[in-house]
């Protein structure tokens, strides 16, 4: 199975550049101080945003910032065939867990809220590839949905290196292949790279390549989230009467 | 340009694995930037490849057809067609690597114009989600291209399976005609009388009406491989076996293939063979496998000569004939013998004889080995081509033995095998698979790289080495230093101290050798008698029966010696030091010290344990120094001045000691058989860069003769204690019919082979050795009569049959033998110390291995050691051939046997037989080389050359003539001495293989007559020269037999015998005095005054008084020979004795010299 067809098509019709399609929609639990489902292709993941409030374990507060505790989650019907359920403690769920708050906490502005304690929990609906970086993406749309302040935007994507191309935004197929996988998140406003992960091993020459792409195709998420972000602020406001329609 | 729609859809996926289908959300992102890839397209941006622009029309395959008829699409003349992405996807879900990797060189390649068309996301034939499992989107992709190219160019689909009936009606539609071609379609329409099936014959009909002209005489089918089923209940049913229908035997493959075996049943005497021919016969069944066979009707019994398996039958070496001769192998050189690969079968002449074959019918047993394989070129290239993938791969798996068949392997980790040697073990055969299946066990390197190919050959002898346990090497003495390690006093109060000085003891070795084993010493005694010593290695005081020491040395059974390491049977602390018998260190040991009487009569054996402290750790070359009084060469010379007479004159007792008993055995019938021994210099990296041949010294002999006479020493007295289960050592008398070569050659050198008796083979075999009056050709006999020797093997005396196969050695005419003296290398040794320790402690103690114990454990020492010679073998033969890969060497040989298009050589001076063929596959002869290395046998002039000549073949001459002329090129009779380029050239999976040119006279490499003197087989010249010799002065006596002696002849030899005034042959010097008598009365008088003596060989003795009888005769001179040994200290009664054995290695020279002057 070719990854890249010699006419430069991947497996499901993108070039290697294109990102898959992007979908979000803001808010969908109101019970929740902010929520966001973001979809990229296939892969769906739902954030919700509890705080700020005050921290539920009075010894881990910190007197003078709040504190960020992060959830991950993935439904046993996110792949294809169900599976066993992984447990909470999980090493791969603590570990994507602990990547999304160390993320989030370079990016919430929290000396604002000392004492306090902010809650994202994010859970996977459908993997399809690229899943670290569509939770940071739907992390980041649930905080702005719960109206906390943050220093930047942030939004991630995957990029990885197959048949000697770099490619963006791997899908599960793509995955599955030999090569590395990359997750990058950064700033876009700042230009700052916030996350950097990588699985499996890539050489030295290609490694900029890739990582170059994955600042594009982050810029490229950024703009879409601001976009979507624009609209739903339009439409609220509309909706109270601030704006004209 | 980006995608301009998504589409989500649920994808379905037959697992195979699990058989089971799997759903999974895929999507789809869709495009409309893609070209079409026609030529006649203006519109669209193509790259390469394109499809042509006037083209008749493109043919568009679906996956039915595409994999049906791979072949066809292949084919260069078929060009113009479309794949499409769907299609292509469709095929990788169910084809292997192979098939993938064929699909992906199709579209890339250039040259093809075909191209790939992704109609999966390319918006306007994209299809529905309702489409996507349907044949509808290779006609929406047909029907989007037609209309693309403005329907100039007709498109026509390739379907193996109806298309939908309203398809049909669509494509009525005017303006949009689009042929739809159903394979089957066209045999109902166009020819009725053709099967539908016949695919190949329609496609190549719609072909030709497209006016393409392919030859498809080369598309074939593969079929499917149904192997018949294994009845065991044939097996198990006692009927069955019983009544000799159903014959049990473990089966060998020949060299040539693995289509072809043959299976042995029985045992011993009764042994018969039973030939399979064909896979369907075969039935699954891998060399080495116990199976069960039935015979086929008499009827279908093939007249043909046998695959002979000679190679595969164990093979004797000399090794087992001069048991002791060299001691152990000298740690860099190796034993060599063997037929090399290549050795073509059909010289054993069919006698007519029907040979019996069967089938397979059962695998009682399979052969669990582990083998040694690489990946299949093919596969190689399809896992390169395609490195991303992750999938479970099957690939095929080349053995590094022809004879085993090709194995499957699957595993997602193939990348790393590429360009390595593995190990792999087999699995199991399936009744519809072609191949059998194995798993992985482990890496033994990369290909050609010298540590993986020994390795290789080790785990194709079946030699698993592994280091020693902890548990057994906590058993070892806990010493810091083996330096720190004395006596301990309890073993001082029971053993005898032969510390004293009164003992000499010494051991004489290869250089080089760490694991001294055995010394020897000589004492007078007071009364006149000799006291003999042979002291061993006390290794049983080390290793306790039934500790892990002993187990892993059981386990091992023989230290294997290989060109560039040493795989040790016990560990080095025991073996390099504690045990051995180190010059100036106490050691313990085990005795055997005789007391013979001046006439070398045996008046007294004693057997202990004692301990020693040897004096001197001598070498041979240094040892035969001693002897003969010449001073010692630089780093020999550690000798104190004071011993030297005294081990002068001991290693001179004990070369006459050696020679009287060797005599005795020779009488009785011994054979004497040689072994060449190659010794190779080897670079940093472990390549071989030169080879050379081991000088024979004497002193090899006396000491393998004491060896031998102490085995024998032993085996009697254990025989003694133990008739029921001493470990004794025998060498059956070999089989009459493996001496057919052999006798043939003999009787036509004029010299029949008797092999009725030990005695008279070995007469006969040195009358038929003399009489062929070439040493290279003495050299052949003997090799290949020890080809027709059985193998020698180690026994529980409880095994022996009263009737025959009884205890006796043949080889070396022995009633009892038994190892004995090479414990620290040899694990038979080890069990009769034990042996001979419990019949001496008290005369009625109970052996220490119970008779079945022993039984089986001779069965694993003998596989063990035939093992660890096969290893030894194939490492001096995978050395040897490396090295005639980089530097082809021209060394002379023998013809020795014609055949129907080729011919079978020997070269003495390795000791290689091989064959080479004079004619081609096609039948073209092959001309002897006339110039350079190597001709190109596929170069075109040439062919054309040989095109025109033909080989004609007679009973003892072969050769190539010029098919009109009539005129001769080449002509090769038998015994024709000639000179051959020796390569070697081989496949990367099966090593290297011997390649052997036969170089025309006038070819400028062979060397001119000066230097062949220098011939390594001149220096074996030994009788031959001398028999040579005297026919020669036979035939000038018979010429001038009455005649008067000239002055002229008289001065000739006279002349010839003052020249020698002083010779040098080799380090001795002669000086010879002459008096020639003037007359015919007055005697000529030859005084030789060796300055030095060395015994040699018994049979020289003989040929010097014929020799002198020959000079006598032919110059009816009265020759006296008159001698002084300068030896001043030689004691008197040996002195006669050393006067009979010394001389004759000056008579060598003299007879060379003489021969040239008195023949010609």
């Amino acid at each position: 199975m070719e990854f890249v067809s010699p006419e430069g098509l991947r497996l499901d019709g993108r070039r290697p550049k294109e990102l898959r399609a992007l979908r979000c929609q803001l808010g969908p639990l109101p019970q929740a101080d902010g929520s966001a489902l973001f979809e990229m292709g296939n892969t769906k993941v739902i954030a919700t945003v509890y705080g700020p409030k005050v921290a539920d374990n009075r010894s881990q507060a910190l007197h003078d910032r709040a504190i960020v505790k992060c959830d991950y989650a993935e439904a046993a019907f996110s792949t294809g065939n169900r599976r066993q359920r992984r447990g909470r403690g999980d090493r791969k769920t603590t570990e994507l867990a602990s990547t999304i708050r160390s993320a989030l906490e370079h990016t919430i502005l929290l000396d604002l809220f000392p004492r306090a304690q902010i809650g994202v929990s994010v859970q996977v609906l459908q993997v399809d590839g690229s899943v670290l970086g569509a939770c940071i993406n739907a992390a980041m749309l649930a905080l702005a949905n719960a109206g906390i302040p943050l220093r930047d935007m942030i939004a991630a994507t995957t990029a990885g290196y197959l048949e000697s191309t770099p490619l963006l935004d791997l899908n599960f197929l793509e995955t599955t292949g030999a090569g590395p996988e990359v997750t990058l998140a950064l700033h876009p406003n700042l230009d700052k790279v916030v996350v950097l992960t990588e699985d499996s091993t890539i050489a030295a020459e290609p490694f900029e390549a890739v990582t170059e792409l994955a600042q594009q195709g982050c810029k490229a998420v950024a703009q879409f989230m601001r976009a979507q972000l624009l609209q739903h602020v339009q439409t609220i406001a509309t909706v109270r009467g601030l704006a004209a329609l | 340009m980006t995608w301009i729609e998504r589409r989500a859809f649920r994808a379905y996926r037959f697992r195979k694995q699990s058989q089971s289908v799997s759903e999974a959300a895929e999507e789809a992102y869709l495009r409309d930037d893609i070209p079409c890839g026609s030529d006649a397209c203006s519109t669209c941006q193509n790259g390469l490849p394109a499809l042509s622009a006037d083209a008749p029309h493109y043919i568009i395959p679906d996956a039915q057809a595409l994999d049906d008829y791979l072949e066809i699409f292949e084919l260069p003349q078929l060009q113009n067609f479309v794949l499409l992405t769907s299609v292509i996807q469709e095929l990788w879900r169910r084809s292997n690597i192979r098939k993938s990797a064929r699909l992906r060189s199709l579209y890339r390649d250039v040259r093809r114009k075909c191209t790939l068309f992704d109609n999966l996301h390319y918006a306007p034939t994209a299809p529905l989600p309702s489409e996507r499992h349907t044949d509808r989107k290779i006609e929406r992709a047909a029907r989007w291209f037609f209309g693309h190219l403005d329907c100039r160019i007709p498109i026509i689909i390739l379907s193996g399976s109806a298309l939908q009936q309203q398809d049909q009606q669509e494509s009525a539609q005017p303006g949009t005609s689009l042929p739809c071609l159903r394979v089957d379609a066209v045999a109902d329409a166009r020819t009725p009388s053709k099967p539908s099936s016949d695919g190949d014959a329609i496609l190549m009909q719609l072909l030709k009406d497209s006016g393409y002209d392919v030859d498809f005489s080369a598309v074939t089918h593969p079929a499917v491989a149904v192997h018949p089923e294994h009845n065991h209940k044939m097996v198990e049913g006692v009927d069955a076996m019983s009544s000799g229908d159903v014959l049990q035997g473990a089966l060998h493959m020949a060299r040539r293939g693995p289509t072809e075996g043959i299976v042995r049943v029985g045992q011993g005497r009764d042994v018969q063979e039973v030939q399979i021919n064909g896979l369907k016969a075969l039935n699954r069944a891998i060399h080495g496998d116990i199976v069960a066979v039935r015979l086929l009707p008499r009827e279908q019994w093939p007249a043909s000569a046998a695959a002979v398996l000679e190679e595969d039958v164990q093979e004797a070496s000399p090794e087992d004939m001069n048991e002791e001769d060299n001691g152990r192998p000298d740690p860099n050189a190796k034993e060599h013998l063997g037929a090399m690969n290549g050795l073509a079968q059909a010289g054993t002449a069919s006698n007519g004889r029907l040979q019996p074959s069967g089938e397979v019918v059962a695998i009682v047993q399979r052969s669990a080995q582990d083998l040694a394989v690489c990946l299949s070129q093919q596969d190689e290239a399809a896992l390169l081509s395609n490195p991303d993938s992750l999938r479970s791969e099957a690939v095929l798996c080349v053995p590094m033995d022809r004879r085993l068949p090709l194995l499957r392997l699957r595993s997602r980790q193939l990348l790393s095998l590429v360009g390595q040697r593995f190990v792999v073990r087999v699995d199991s055969w399936q009744r519809d698979s072609r191949h059998p299946s194995c798993h992985f066990v482990r890496t033994l390197g990369a290909l050609n790289d010298m540590r993986a190919e020994t390795d290789a050959l080790l785990v194709k002898a079946g030699i698993e080495w592994q280091p020693f346990s902890e548990s057994a090497m906590a058993e070892l003495p806990r010493v810091a230093d083996p330096s720190q390690w004395s006596v301990p006093e309890a073993e001082a109060l029971v053993r005898r101290d032969l510390r004293s000085a009164d003992h000499l003891i010494c051991s004489i070795d290869p250089p080089g050798c760490t694991d001294v084993d055995d010394a020897l010493s000589v004492r007078e005694l007071p009364s006149g008698d000799l006291e003999i010593g042979v002291h061993i290695a006390d290794v049983s005081h080390f290793v306790q029966q039934g500790g892990f020491l002993d187990g892993e040395a059981a386990a091992r059974c023989t230290t294997v010696y290989l060109v560039d390491r040493r795989l040790d049977m016990l560990p080095a602390l025991l073996s390099e030091q504690l045990c051995s018998l180190r010059a100036g260190t106490d050691r313990l040991a085990v005795s055997v010290l005789w007391t013979l009487s001046p006439d070398l009569d045996v008046k007294d054996v004693w057997f202990g344990r004692t301990i020693i402290r040897s004096r001197y750790q001598l070498e041979y070359q240094q040892a035969q120094d001693i002897m003969d009084g010449r001073p010692p060469r630089p780093g020999h010379d550690c000798i104190a001045l004071a011993d030297r007479p005294r081990l002068q004159r001991n290693l001179q007792v004990l070369a006459w000691v050696a020679a009287h008993l060797r005599a005795g055995r020779l009488q009785d019938g011994a054979l004497e058989l040689e072994s060449a021994e190659l010794r190779f210099e080897t670079a940093a990296e472990g390549q071989p860069t030169e080879v050379t041949g081991k000088a024979e010294v004497p002193m090899m002999a006396v000491v393998a003769e004491m060896m031998i006479f102490a085995n024998s020493a032993v085996a009697r007295r254990i025989y003694q204690a133990f008739p029921g289960s001493a470990l004794l050592r025998r060498h059956p008398p070999p089989r009459q019919h493996a001496f057919k070569e052999v006798a043939a050659l003999c009787e036509a050198g004029g010299c029949p082979l008797d092999t009725s008796s030990n005695a008279a083979l070995s007469r006969s075999l040195e009358a038929a050795v003399v009489a062929s009056g070439d040493p290279a050709i003495g050299s052949l006999i003997k090799s290949l009569v020890t080809r027709a020797m059985s193998e020698a093997e180690y026994f529980s005396s409880g095994d022996a049959r009263p009737g025959g196969g009884g205890l006796s050695h043949f080889g070396l005419a022995l009633q009892h033998y038994t190892h004995f003296t090479s414990p620290i290398r040899r694990y038979a040794d080890v069990v009769v110390h034990r042996q001979l320790m419990a019949a001496l402690n008290s005369p009625d103690a109970a052996p220490p291995m119970r008779h079945s114990v022993l039984q089986q454990a001779t069965g694993t020492m003998n596989e063990r050691h035939r093992q660890a010679k096969r290893a030894q073998r194939e490492c001096g033969d995978l050395y040897l051939l490396l090295l005639l890969h980089s530097k082809p060497h021209v060394e002379a040989a023998i013809v020795y046997e014609i055949q129907a298009s080729g011919v079978l050589l020997f070269v003495p001076k390795y000791h290689i037989k091989g064959a080479v063929q004079l004619a081609d596959r096609a039948g073209r002869p092959i001309p002897l080389l006339k110039g350079g290395t190597e001709d190109d046998l596929n170069d075109p002039f040439l062919l054309a050359e040989r095109q025109k000549l033909t080989i004609q073949h007679g009973a003892d001459y072969i050769r190539i003539m010029d098919r009109e002329s009539g005129v001769e090129r080449d002509r090769l009779s038998a015994m024709q001495r000639v000179w051959v380029m020796l390569g070697s050239d081989g496949s990367r999976a099966h090593g290297p293989r011997l390649r052997m040119r036969i170089l025309s006279p006038s070819h400028p490499s062979i060397p001119t007559h000066d230097n062949q003197a220098t011939d390594v087989s001149e220096l074996r010249a030994s009788s031959t020269a001398a028999q040579r010799q005297a026919s020669a002065a036979q035939r000038l006596d018979r010429k001038s037999a009455a005649e008067e002696p000239t002055s002229r002849e008289r001065t000739s030899l006279a002349g010839v015998l003052h020249e020698f005034g002083s010779l040098n042959l080799g380090e001795e010097a002669v000086s010879l005095q002459t008096s020639s008598g003037r007359t015919s009365q007055e005697p000529m008088t030859v005084i030789f005054q060796p300055e030095t003596a060395s015994p040699e060989h018994q049979s020289i003795m003989h040929l010097k008084e014929q020799l002198w009888d020959a000079l006598r005769r032919a110059n009816r001179c009265q020759v006296r020979m008159s001698l002084s040994c300068s030896s001043a200290h030689a004691p008197r009664r040996e002195r006669r004795a050393q006067r009979l054995a010394s001389l004759t290695a000056k008579v060598l020279e003299l007879q060379n010299q003489l021969q040239k002057h008195i023949v010609t």
